[in-house]
């Protein structure tokens, strides 16, 4: 054991010894920088209250639409969706209630100057189920992007109580799969 | 060489814990609360069904008019209130009008300006039920009312 112990240290040595005389003639040295970039991803929403009017003496008055933008700043993929708290829109003082489902949302009026759209759905449906309405890469700022929600069948809200229906909704982004 | 399998263990059990310390978990960002709201404004209109009713009564066999109805109509999204109010009341004694909103109990239509007043909500009708009551020898004439109907907010 020890004649190995002394042929690996004596190895060593000769290869030390020969690095060093290496680098002497070279003159030179080899380094290397490292340098981590931290993923990043944050997003913010222009108006957040979505606001819908039913008036039955004016259907052309009625606010069947509504928008609102957001942007996010990030480096990674994202995957940007939007789902409501419950099933329906409720009232207090009514027992009616509105299904979510007769909110539509989609994309309107993009111009992007940052960052990417991998993917767009068209339309989605308002549920309980966040629902992806846009696939993204980078940042995008305020303001590209601008979400219209549309109020499906306002014109059949004549069988609603009158008063002011309302659902929380929740707007999520999350990072998402990496470009192939 | 046992030793040097136990260093090479070593590195690779360093560098793997290395990886976990320093693996990169993918950024997550708060979720943002907001609100979809529908404010339904309220409505209320109404329409009437055979407003002008016209009974006939035939002295000599003493038959009795069948009774009819006026229906109000109403459209709404509120609780609202149904009236009917007698304007003038130019019948001769001996003629009665009766009016029910049940189809069933009929009592003596309202002195004037006395409205008889049904509550109802969203949309929905409302019967207003007339017979008239014929007692002594009323002379032959015509004979008319007026009534006024009305829906409001409750």
């Amino acid at each position: 054991m020890k004649r190995y112990n002394l042929k690996y240290l004596l190895a060593i040595l000769v290869l030390l010894l020969s690095s060093a005389i290496g680098f002497c003639e070279d003159e030179s040295n080899n380094s290397s920088i490292a340098v981590t970039i931290e993923p990043i991803l944050s997003f913010d929403v222009n108006n957040k209250v979505i606001d819908f009017v039913y008036d039955e003496y004016g259907n052309e008055d009625n606010d069947v639409y509504d928008k609102n933008t957001f942007s996010v700043t990030g480096n990674v993929n994202w995957e940007f969706s939007i789902y409501a708290s419950a099933n329906v829109l409720t009232a207090s003082g009514s027992t009616d209630e509105v299904s979510v489902n007769s909110i539509e949302i989609y994309k309107n009026d993009i111009s992007i100057d940052g960052g990417v759209i991998i993917t767009e759905s068209n339309t989605i449906t308002l549920s309980t189920t966040p629902k992806v309405i846009i696939k993204g890469q980078g940042s995008i700022p305020t303001s590209d992007i601008r979400l219209r929600w549309h109020f499906k069948n306002i014109n059949d809200l004549g069988n609603i109580r009158a008063g002011f229906y309302t659902v929380p909704v929740i707007y999520q982004v999350t990072a998402g799969t990496p470009t192939p | 060489m046992k030793n040097l399998l136990k260093i090479t263990m070593s590195l690779a059990m360093v560098l793997l814990i290395s990886t976990s310390v320093f693996a990169i978990d993918p950024p997550t960002a708060p979720n943002i609360n907001g609100s979809v709201s529908l404010e339904v404004q309220s409505f209320l209109n109404f329409t009437l069904t055979n407003p002008a009713l016209v009974f006939t009564y035939n002295h000599e066999t003493a038959s009795d008019p069948l009774t009819q109805a006026t229906t109000v109509v109403v459209g709404s999204n509120i609780d609202w209130t149904a009236s009917v109010v007698r304007t003038d009341n130019p019948l001769p004694t001996g003629v009665t009008l009766q009016v029910s909103t049940d189809g069933t109990s009929y009592i003596n239509m309202p002195v004037i300006n006395d409205p008889l007043s049904v509550n109802g909500s969203m949309i929905n009708d409302v019967v207003f039920n007339y017979d008239f009551v014929f007692t002594g020898n009323p002379l032959p004439d015509t004979y008319l009312t007026h009534l006024t109907y009305s829906v409001t907010a409750r």
